[in-house]
């Protein structure tokens, strides 16, 4: 179904965190323009697109050279925020939000809920429509960030919705879902006040370490290897387990859906990426599409390319490369 | 970085370190005295209550340099001592070693039994009854701090160890030989193995109606052959750990027999790598390279004599004053106060964050 397509070659190896590939898919584009790869404290940002004059960058979460050397990067997003492509870090240093093309740090959040002796990192970013920008921290609280009247980004609510650290959020229009290192989903309403929880799926009791909404669908991958999708029913505020997937032999370290096809990408540690179709009937149905090995390659990110999901990148841990795969 | 990695740092590095100088000690029939008293010297400053407390401190991963000069002072704790050349090919290879256990688990949970595996082999290589209490205590402290911990927390510490040893390829013949290791550096990825005791191996995907009731199953090919462990590992002090990883890799035929004419990618080094060893542990009748150097091995008589061999030594050795740090009385104390007179020179004056070498500064 997917054949192998070009490599892409990054500044320095990827890390081993989950989710660490990231990419610039902003409307009205159909097709990824750039991919982000972390690198303990620096992000690789390819461009995709031959035509583009834009090259490769390999930017410092932190300027201040002291902490460059310690900090590490979690997680990277792409949104519009007030009109403006902009880029979000979550990582040791807090939220972090730059000018997509000056790399301007345009505003920044500690997002810090532990003493400073102790561990600290934000994980997790969503963005959903109305300009708001959702982060979690290890300590797992998760922070709303609106637009104030000027168009700067500012704090609006924290909701401590976890008991461990958060490993990643999906937004869906106003609805938000997050997930933690111990395996708990919480879905939560975005309001311009404030986060409202309103259900939440207990562990199965392995980390849940990428989640993905769409359409009534929430799609969880476990460290257990499972996926599972759940039905989301928005007016009685239910949510019910459809479909449980034992997808991959190691740790599921990044998920992606194509929102315009129903494809469901799963990358693991066992070095497979798979791709798998839903379809939604009376019930939820899930088949297995596509499964390729990337040999002796422990991936650590992977995501669509497209919005139909004909092309998908995986990234690998200690490797600067990163391998796509075209329909 | 996570703050609870430094102690699976230096007691799986500390194992790896034990198993390879065991290995060189036997090989090269080292007096049984002289090799038991290297194992406890070192087992026994390794283990030491003190360090042990600071050791488990939440904290930031150590610098790596400094945990190499850690290491390095561990491995001239004792009477036996390795040249500059000698304890970069030791470090290398303990640190690629464990490079791939981490790497290899199928569980995060896994890591926690291959720290074990490390922790019983090392009891089991010292005979001294107060290190035997040392490393109990140690096994506590262990237990204590990580037993509890979520497979996701425990999952952050493999990544943030991961991540500390990101960028370092080096081949290791042992592992290339038995196609654990590719030619370029990485390791291998097998797909067939057996996964974790409670794991459910890949291949099916089940359908639930809304209520809850399973209404199909169909099945898929998982892409490999997995089977499930049917025993459970134990944490216990003396379980069954029921893995391989973290057990000692150098016990099997021994490496110099093994043939010479195997080819690793052209690199010569690398097969090259555990004779040199060998050499430099004293060993009169090995091939010695010609890039080689001499070390004074189980130098009793004289230990006031400087033991720079080349060079390229690092220069904080030049620094030891005998005449502070003997103690004809008692050698543990001995050995001990030589360790933290080598180790002043690597702790850098403005960075409070190596506590754990200041404390062994204070223990001075």
């Amino acid at each position: 179904m997917y054949e192998k397509d070009k490599t892409l070659l990054l500044v320095a190896t990827a890390s081993a965190i989950h989710n660490n590939l990231a990419v610039k898919l902003l409307d009205p584009s159909r097709v990824a323009e750039s991919i982000s790869v972390v690198h303990g404290g620096y992000i690789n940002v390819i461009p995709l697109r031959t035509l583009d004059t834009a090259t490769s960058q390999y930017i410092p979460c932190s300027s201040d050279s002291a902490q460059k050397y310690a900090a590490s990067v979690m997680q990277v997003m792409w949104c519009y925020i007030n009109y403006e492509a902009v880029l979000v870090v979550a990582g040791s240093v807090g939220l972090q939000v730059f000018d997509c093309d000056s790399l301007e740090l345009r505003f920044s959040h500690a997002c810090k809920d532990v003493p400073d002796e102790r561990e600290h990192f934000a994980r997790g970013l969503a963005h959903s429509p109305g300009d708001y920008l959702c982060v979690g921290n290890n300590s797992g609280v998760v922070r709303l960030f609106g637009t104030a009247e000027d168009g700067s980004l500012m704090f609006i609510d924290r909701k401590q919705l976890h008991g461990s650290p958060v490993a990643d959020l999906a937004c869906n229009k106003e609805l938000l879902a997050s997930c933690d290192d111990a395996g708990n989903i919480v879905l939560s309403l975005i309001t311009p006040e404030e986060i409202v929880q309103w259900a939440d799926i207990s562990s199965y009791g392995c980390a849940c370490t990428s989640i993905k909404m769409w359409k009534g669908v929430l799609a969880a991958g476990y460290g257990s290897g499972h996926i599972r999708l759940f039905s989301i029913n928005d007016n009685r505020r239910e949510v019910s387990l459809a479909v449980e997937v034992a997808a991959h032999a190691k740790w599921i370290t990044a998920l992606d859906v194509a929102p315009e096809s129903g494809f469901i990408l799963s990358v693991s540690e066992d070095s497979f990426a798979k791709v798998w179709h839903v379809t939604k009937k009376d019930s939820l149905t899930v088949t297995h599409r596509f499964s390729t090995q990337v040999k002796d390659c422990m991936l650590v990110g992977g995501r669509f390319l497209t919005l139909s999901g004909s092309v998908f990148a995986v990234s690998i841990y200690d490797s600067n490369l990163v391998q796509c795969f075209r329909m | 970085m996570t703050y609870y990695t430094l102690p699976f740092l230096f007691l799986n590095l500390g194992g790896e370190m034990m198993y390879i100088l065991d290995q060189r000690l036997r090989a090269q029939n080292i007096a049984v005295e002289k090799a038991r008293k290297v194992l406890n010297d070192i087992v026994r400053i390794m283990y030491n209550p003190r360090f042990m407390e600071e050791l488990f401190k939440p904290q930031e991963i150590y610098n790596k340099a400094a945990l190499k000069s850690l290491f390095q002072d561990l491995a001239h704790a004792s009477i036996m001592k390795l040249n500059a050349t000698s304890m970069d090919k030791l470090y290398d290879l303990m640190t690629m070693v464990f490079k791939w256990q981490v790497f290899t688990v199928s569980h995060p949970r896994e890591l926690i039994l291959v720290t074990l595996n490390h922790m019983d082999s090392t009891r089991a290589m010292v005979t001294d009854q107060t290190i035997h209490k040392q490393l109990d205590s140690a096994y506590f402290m262990f237990i204590k701090t990580y037993g509890q911990m979520s497979c996701g927390e425990l999952q952050r510490v493999r990544y943030s160890l991961l991540n500390f040893m990101q960028d370092v390829r080096i081949r290791v013949s042992l592992l290339l030989r038995q196609r654990l290791q590719n030619a370029d550096g990485s390791f291998t990825i097998p797909t067939q193995f057996q996964l974790f005791y409670g794991s459910e191996p890949p291949g099916k995907i089940r359908t639930y109606s809304r209520d809850g009731i399973p209404v199909d199953i169909s099945s898929f090919y998982p892409g490999g052959r997995y089977t499930v462990s049917t025993q459970p590992c134990s944490t216990e002090l003396r379980g069954v750990r029921n893995t391989t990883l973290g057990s000692n890799i150098y016990s099997g035929p021994r490496l110099e027999e093994e043939p010479q004419d195997l080819n690793y990618g052209g690199q010569e080094s690398f097969r090259k790598e555990i004779n040199l060893l060998v050499a430099q542990l004293g060993q009169q009748n090995v091939p010695v390279p010609p890039d080689s150097f001499s070390l004074e091995l189980f130098n009793l008589n004289d230990s006031t004599v400087p033991q720079i061999t080349t060079t390229t030594e690092p220069a904080t050795d030049s620094l030891i004053e005998p005449s502070q740090t003997t103690t004809e009385t008692n050698p543990h104390a001995e050995t001990l106060s030589k360790i933290l007179a080598e180790m002043q020179p690597t702790i850098p004056k403005d960075q409070s964050e190596f506590d754990l070498l200041n404390l062994m500064e204070e223990l001075n």
